[in-house]
């Protein structure tokens, strides 16, 4: 985390406290987002935040703007129970090929309210923001109508793509749930999204696959707009459409960080394993370092991901 | 005004503190990087069988690293008793999808369907790191996730969010006096609001994951901190279950259900919650 009285200038309250999300129309579900706040566990720091909802197309403009959704106050919860539903009665009834990127804006009134004078932005410093980062993760579930197959995650959406934080910002998925099996599909959701709204760097990412003996079976691309998601079809990537099993899917990004989930989709029940991937530092602290991580992911790149047999 | 509980209690947490922070000194000049454990849920129930998906991560943030990594899991049943261990090794950028079910003998699978389990993985023998800074106290971690699978179409997910409580890789007197964690959560009450539109079933599990005994106490409110709609609460051994089922019936309309404890056993130790909508397969995410 940054140095707490590090400035951070032109600040969007909209984005002290966010979560962002990908939908999977792709594969027929809706939407079903909800946030906590879980200020009250701050003591003086509790404040209600107010909830609006920001959705973006495939190529990342902007379909709703910080539609106003709710209040919630310190302790209680708000449920949205469909996403798609809300879009249409506000106006957004299409939005293109491809799948939406959510941000489920949560603002502290009192920021909003400062910021209401001064152009909607403010000049706070880190030690602001960090709390409302720190308290609870949010949680997006994926409704299946016709079947009731669900699947849902947790994260939340920290500092990520903001120049006033760092020069860099890289992206190295390691994640060894996927299924290639009949009637299963696999997949990779990347959302590139920032906590600076003025954020335009496409995301660059190199995907490799590779089976349970290490060997290399697959692997690809994908560009990630700005304020995008983009949902990889991992059975397209095999170098053999035949291969069966389990296999890990290692991904880097060096021009942009990517909220990245790994899932499989039953075809046939419609059923969802999502979670999140684990950062490195997770799996070893030594890897806990920005400008080491940054080395690090080019050098996987080239030696691991970009490598051809 | 200060209590004079939390003052002694203020003071032992940071003589605590002091202890630790002196052990991994210790640790660090011996120059070995600990191990840290962690350790999950599996289920057999309704036909199911839980994969344990971990890779050989070490490989990974060594891209030179060429050399096998080896994994030592350990499965438990509902009340903490060791049911079978097994090592396997895996090769340098590859992964393992281990079928709980392929580790228990029929007739054992067929009583016991349900209970944790603990993975550790050892780095390969030609890993090699750089400290963040000299005299870093570091460690690896076994990070893995579950995928449960069944016959009638259930799939869902987990990632591992509990550690042991012991460090391994370290000798014998460090090794039992260097904790990973500290003290069980007072209470706790879940971030995620669960809808109740078409909801059918919801079965909450919780793990002990902690070295001792403890009582361990979960509750289904209607709303935020509505009424109890369903409550379950026992004496649960280290590594044994606490579960809570509901079955959807008359209640009273609630756009949502909160899950509450009294006290986790330790500081993640959330439980892990399954529901079933509609005439769907059961989803499954800790919660």
């Amino acid at each position: 985390m940054s140095d707490p009285a590090r400035i951070l200038r032109d600040w969007d309250p909209l984005y002290t406290r966010y979560f962002p999300f990908g939908t999977l129309h792709t594969f027929g579900y809706r939407t079903r987002v909800s946030a906590c706040n879980g200020s009250d566990a701050l003591g003086a720091g509790r404040e209600a935040l107010e909830v609006r909802l920001s959705l973006f197309e495939a190529e990342g403009g902007a379909l709703l703007r910080a539609q106003p959704c709710a209040v919630v106050e310190p302790g209680e919860y708000w449920l949205l129970d469909d996403v798609e539903t809300f879009a249409a009665r506000h106006g957004v009834t299409g939005g293109g090929d491809g799948e939406w990127l959510g941000v489920l804006h949560q603002t502290p009134l009192s920021q909003r309210d400062a910021a209401a004078t001064r152009g909607g932005r403010l000049d706070l410093p880190v030690g602001a923001i960090a709390p409302w980062l720190s308290f609870a993760d949010d949680y997006v579930e994926y409704v299946h109508e016709s079947t009731g197959g669900t699947g849902g995650v947790f994260y939340y959406g920290p500092f990520l793509n903001d120049t006033r934080l760092a020069p860099t910002w890289s992206t190295v998925v390691q994640s060894p749930k996927a299924i290639f099996d009949a009637g299963l599909e696999p997949g990779l959701l990347l959302l590139n999204v920032a906590s600076d709204p003025r954020h335009d760097r496409r995301a660059l990412m190199d995907i490799a696959l590779f089976g349970t003996a290490g060997e290399r079976i697959g692997g690809g691309g994908v560009e990630v707009p700005a304020f995008a998601a983009r949902l990889v079809r991992l059975r397209e990537l095999l170098t053999d459409l035949a291969y069966k099993g389990g296999a890990t899917v290692v991904a880097v990004s060096t021009t942009a960080t990517l909220i990245p989930c790994t899932l499989v989709h039953d075809r046939m029940s419609r059923a969802l394993a999502i979670d999140h991937t684990f950062p490195p530092a997770s799996y070893h602290s030594a890897w806990g370092q920005k400008s080491k991580r940054a080395a690090w992911a080019e050098d996987v790149r080239a030696k691991l991901v970009a490598a051809r047999p | 005004m200060t209590s004079p509980t939390r003052v002694v209690r203020g003071a032992r947490r940071r003589l605590v503190g002091a202890w630790q922070a002196g052990l991994r000194r210790s640790v660090v000049m011996l120059g070995t990087t600990p191990r840290v454990a962690y350790m999950h849920y599996w289920t057999l129930r309704e036909g199911a069988d839980s994969l344990v998906a971990f890779h050989n991560y070490f490989s990974l943030l060594d891209p030179h690293a060429r050399g096998p990594c080896h994994a030592d899991l350990r499965v438990y049943d509902a009340d903490g008793r060791t049911l079978a261990t097994t090592g396997i090794d895996v090769p340098a950028r590859g992964c393992a999808q281990v079928s709980v079910r392929s580790l228990l003998p029929a007739a054992v699978a067929a009583i016991q369907t349900e209970g944790s389990l603990e993975l550790d993985v050892l780095p390969p023998g030609d890993f090699t790191h750089e400290r963040n800074v000299a005299g870093a106290f570091e460690v690896s971690a076994a990070r893995f996730f579950m995928l449960y699978r069944s016959p009638a179409g259930m799939l869902a997910t987990s990632h591992c969010i509990e550690k042991s409580q012991t460090y391994r890789g370290l000798p014998s007197p460090l090794a039992g006096l260097l904790t990973t964690r500290e003290r069980r959560v007072p209470a706790w009450r879940c971030k995620r609001p669960i809808a109740t539109r078409g909801l059918q079933e919801v079965r909450v599990v919780v793990v002990n994951y902690a070295e001792s005994s403890g009582r361990l106490h979960v509750a289904l409110r209607m709303g935020a901190g509505g009424p109890v709609v369903a409550e379950a609460r026992r004496t649960v051994p280290p590594r044994g279950l606490l579960t809570l089922e509901h079955r959807q019936g008359d209640e009273p309309a609630a756009e949502f259900y909160t899950l509450h404890s009294e006290g986790l056993p330790t500081p993640n130790g959330k439980p892990y919650l399954w529901v079933r909508y509609g005439d769907g397969p059961a989803a499954m995410h800790h919660a």
